[in-house]
């Protein structure tokens, strides 16, 4: 893939590094710039007498860096990516030194290792640490079965009481009612719970109740179906476990069916969610057509190992959460794609028209689905009350959820003219991630936690 | 008909509302009808509405399409290869420390015939909102996108970008502009006017003055500077009595400006009677300087201020004379005693009142832009700390471009010629400024000055900052072909851990700056790479 300076700052851990990046991103500063097809190097001198050694494996991107910096990748892989980004022909076309090859070579084997660890990984004492096990999940069981009927209790009262009484609930209580869910060891409840608040900022009156009622309802078939897991499909069964918040190993995922593909990044969105950073991926296949959510967490104030930038895209393979739908996934194993392949085409071939069908479908398979990614053709932004919002090519209006920075950009990079665009859509609002337009491709969200 | 959703909501909103019957969900999609209805209230209409929810966000019912945005359909120039663009990136980035060189990108732009990509407008209007000297340079480069995008976007801070839209030259159009348009197309219209036929845009002002809220009277009092002339004087010398001190401000720096004006001759009369010449053939000649006796109805009415500032140690008569001088042409003053301004300025050092005289010839020099008076200034600025004070500081007499480049630079390579290593630093870091390119001479003998600056000057001391400051100006002004001569030129090569201290970090910010500067160059004219729109 050829890179963006945007796409290389959208991987910056917070945003002095990417404007130390930037300052040190200047091709003369540095000496022995040189590449090969899949890492590049290059040296830059710092403070020391020794310049650092800087190596990027662009395939990941994987950043090695010999200076102290605690941040990765540091300021120094940043630049470096920069400088290859703005001018790819500052490089010279070289065979990678030994310090290269070595660390390639280490990157690869441990790769193996893991997928090699992720099938053999056995306890020492099997029957005792199954029974163990056996009794974890039994006491989960009965928290979360106590938090549950503590939850079905509050939304009757909710109901009782009136939902209208409930304007003048304060966020406090959300959080409140989120923390005891915590407790109870369901955090897929208990962040849902968070975001009704989220989700019902900005209505007012009746479009607030009815907002409320819609979540609350859904929750409520939570319940129900968590209660009733035995006569659902095993599928299913596992999608209801999710919501409510059971863990899944990620060994169990990795061990799971894989699916290869080349898979273009058509957005991230970096969230605040308790107690750290989230970041969502979405993934777009080639050739399966499939999309997939990769999910990256970090403790607050420490920076996300390096993702695939939005308008990136990777070969490789997948492996999805067990449900009934094939959404949220791990990255098993990475390949390079030939620098010929862009994100921006894969994105362009997809048949976006009927997409409102498809997140129909989705929920069909997962009715507490709450977004799902789209992209689409043909759209031109337009206003509506000094709002900003999209005019479909079939005639329809897309209403947006976008700060007013990036409906500017969105509009300057348009022209007023018919893009692509990618972003989340939970059924009622379209959260924007990116537009596309011939190879090129701008990001409408903040690459910073919010 | 009403949604389920919608009925649901109206029971659920207050205690005890009535459920809607179950008739009102036969024909609806979903399995309403397998719930039971007797269970729980609450939770039967929890239910209900998990449903309706469900059904709802699947079938999610849009909108139809709003008025459309008009397409952008103008010209604009190809846009600047993907190098020249990630410095464009750099520059305008959250908390660069590049910002200064926007103006650099975009002249750089203009000069290579490339546009930025569209989504950097916003970052560019944006930047030439809060500085209006960038406006014309982003129109220059991007000016039909950008005012199309302004236009769109109805964004109060890109306001300015559709106001330089080429105001229809049609005098009709422009009275009908004048007469209805909002506050900043009234003021391009009547200066635009005021340029065709100075005596209708008068005439225009005069119409509506009674009407006009002060803000406006002194908005269009600013706009009569264009085509001034003797017929405005009547207009003028009314608004000395305005009850707002802005508008009386702005008419008396006016009448000013008009030469042989009645307020000009008023100011001359009083002024020169206060001078003259001692001439004796035994000591040498004496500019003899008297007080004003009074400040009268008609000096007020002037604007002459009768009270001297607090703590300023001057006396009210002498803050009288610095007013009355700053208020008369050189010239006149020159001409009343037959001496030249650097004899005036010579003699009116040994009087007295050298400290009110010099004050008031600055300003007078500032007011009338009397390059004459503003060198001889500098002149004696330079000649001592004493004098320097007196002159209140050469940045004073640098503000308003009276001496043209070369005339600055000319004067700076004087003085640093003469040794005076204190003087040739606040000189050129003033001078410097003025200029937005420095010509290379004046870059060389900076360099040499700094060179001896760098050696010699403690660090700390505040001559030294001034140096830092004037070598980072240098990063920003000097052409960048020459950086690797300079950043040799300035290397820290001391010994001592002060003084490394104190330069190091400067000078690698020099060379950074310098090396982005003229990587920027590179970029620009690399005709190879181009964006792909």
């Amino acid at each position: 893939m050829s890179w963006t300076a945007e796409q290389v700052l959208a991987l910056a851990p917070d945003s002095s590094s990417a404007s130390a990046g930037r300052s040190l991103a200047s091709a003369s500063r540095w000496h022995g710039l040189e590449r090969d097809e899949r890492c590049l190097w290059g040296d830059c001198p710092g403070s020391g007498s020794k310049p650092y050694a800087v190596q990027i494996d662009l395939t990941e991107p994987a950043f090695k860096c010999t200076c102290p910096s605690r941040k990765f990748p540091c300021k120094h892989g940043l630049a470096l990516l920069l400088i290859f980004a703005a001018q790819p022909n500052a490089f010279g076309i070289a065979a990678p030194p030994p310090r290269v090859v070595e660390w390639i070579q280490k990157r690869d084997e441990r790769q193996s290792e893991k997928a090699e660890k992720a099938e053999a990984k056995t306890p020492a004492d099997p029957v005792k640490a199954a029974a163990q096990q056996l009794k974890r999940a039994d006491d989960r069981e009965k928290k979360v079965a106590a938090g549950i009927d503590e939850l079905d209790l509050w939304l009757q009262d909710q109901v009782r009481q009136g939902l209208a009484s409930g304007k003048n609930m304060s966020t406090q209580t959300w959080v409140n009612r989120s923390a005891r869910l915590v407790d109870a060891q369901a955090p897929g409840l208990a962040r849902r719970i968070r975001q009704l608040g989220e989700a019902t900022k900005g209505l007012d009156g009746m479009a607030w109740v009815q907002r409320l009622l819609s979540e609350l309802g859904s929750l409520q078939l939570l319940i129900d179906a968590y209660r009733n897991l035995e006569s659902l499909t095993p599928d299913l069964r596992e999608t209801v476990r999710g919501h409510i918040g059971w863990p899944v190993k990620r060994e169990e995922v990795l061990s799971g069916p894989t699916v290869r593909d080349t898979w273009a990044c058509i957005g991230t969105r970096l969230s605040y969610e308790e107690p750290g950073i989230v970041r969502r991926t979405w993934l777009m296949g080639t050739n399966t057509g499939s999309t997939a959510l990769w999910l990256s967490f970090a403790p607050a104030h420490q920076g996300l190992e390096p993702g695939i930038p939005p308008g990136g895209c990777i070969g490789g393979e997948l492996c999805f959460y067990p449900g009934s739908l094939a959404l949220r996934a791990l990255v098993k194993s990475i390949e390079p794609v030939p620098v010929s392949i862009t994100a921006a085409e894969i994105v362009a071939q997809n048949d976006s028209n009927n997409w409102q069908t498809r997140y129909a479908e989705a929920l069909a398979q997962d009715p507490w689905l709450q977004t799902y990614p789209v992209t689409i053709n043909g759209v031109t932004p337009a206003w509506h009350n000094n709002r900003i919002l999209l005019n479909s090519a079939d005639g329809n209006a897309i209403p947006l959820d976008i700060w007013d920075a990036y409906a500017r950009r969105l509009l300057a990079f348009s022209g007023g003219h018919p893009v692509q665009i990618s972003g989340e859509w939970d059924g009622y609002v379209f959260k924007p991630l990116a537009a596309w337009a011939g190879t090129r491709c701008i990001l409408l969200c903040s690459q910073e936690e919010v | 008909m009403q949604s389920p959703l919608h009925l649901l909501a109206k029971a659920a909103a207050v205690p005890g509302g009535p459920l809607p019957a179950q008739s009102a969900f036969a024909g609806e999609v979903g399995p309403y009808s397998e719930l039971d209805w007797a269970a729980s209230r609450e939770t039967s209409l929890l239910r209900a509405a998990g449903i309706a929810a469900l059904t709802s966000a699947a079938g999610a019912v849009l909108g139809s399409a709003s008025s459309a945005i008009p397409p952008f359909e103008g010209r604009e120039a190809p846009p600047a290869n993907t190098h020249a663009i990630s410095c464009l990136g750099t520059i305008l980035a959250d908390n660069s420390n590049r910002r200064e060189l926007l103006p650099e990108w975009l002249e750089l732009a203009e000069l290579h015939g490339v546009a930025p990509l569209p989504e950097y407008l916003p970052g560019l209007l944006d930047a030439a909102h809060s500085d209006k000297s960038l406006r014309t340079r982003v129109l220059a480069v991007a000016g039909s996108r950008a005012r199309w995008l302004a236009m769109v976007t109805q964004a109060p801070n890109w306001k300015w970008a559709l106001a330089a839209v080429d105001i229809p030259a049609a005098n009709q159009e422009l009275v009908y502009l004048f007469e209805t348009g909002g506050k900043e197309e009234r003021l391009q219209a009547l200066t635009a006017i005021r340029s065709q036929n100075a005596a209708q845009g008068l005439t225009m002002v005069m119409g509506v003055w009674d009407k006009e809220k002060w803000e406006e009277k002194a908005a269009f009092l600013d706009c009569l500077s264009t085509g001034l002339s003797t017929a405005d004087e009547p207009l003028l010398e009314a608004t000395l009595t305005d009850r707002r001190a802005e508008v009386r401000h702005i008419g008396a720096k006016l009448l000013m400006q008009i030469p042989g004006s009645g307020m000009s001759r008023r100011f001359q009369d009083r002024t020169l009677p206060l001078f003259a010449m001692k001439k004796t053939l035994l000591i040498a000649d004496r500019l003899d300087v008297s007080l004003p006796v009074a400040c009268d109805e008609a000096m007020l009415r002037d604007g002459v201020l009768p009270k001297a500032p607090q703590n300023s140690g001057m006396g009210d008569r002498s803050y009288w004379l610095r007013q009355l001088i700053a208020h008369t042409r050189s010239a006149a003053l020159c001409a009343h005693l037959r001496i030249s301004p650097d004899k005036l300025i010579h003699l009116a050092w040994k009087t007295e009142f050298k400290d009110e005289i010099i004050a008031g010839l600055r300003e007078s020099a500032v007011r009338f832009a009397d390059r004459q008076l503003v060198t001889e200034l500098l002149r004696l600025a330079l000649s001592g700390d004493q004098q320097l004070k007196a002159v209140g500081g050469i940045e004073s007499l640098m503000l308003s471009s009276i001496l043209t480049i070369s005339e600055l630079e000319e004067l700076t390579i004087q003085t640093m010629a003469t040794g005076a290593l204190a003087a040739g630093v606040a000189l050129a870091y003033e001078a410097g400024k003025c200029t937005a390119a420095w010509s290379q001479r004046f870059t060389i003998s900076v360099l040499s000055l700094l060179s001896t600056a760098i050696r010699d000057l403690p660090p700390a001391s505040v001559r030294a900052y001034q140096c830092r400051e004037l070598v980072s100006l240098m990063a920003r002004r000097a052409q960048p072909q020459y950086s690797d001569a300079f950043s040799g030129l300035l290397t820290a090569s001391h010994a001592s851990q002060d003084w490394q201290y104190f330069w190091q970090k400067s000078l690698d910010e020099f060379t950074a700056v310098m090396q982005f500067r003229s990587e920027m160059a590179t970029a620009f004219a690399d005709r190879k790479e181009t964006v792909q729109r």
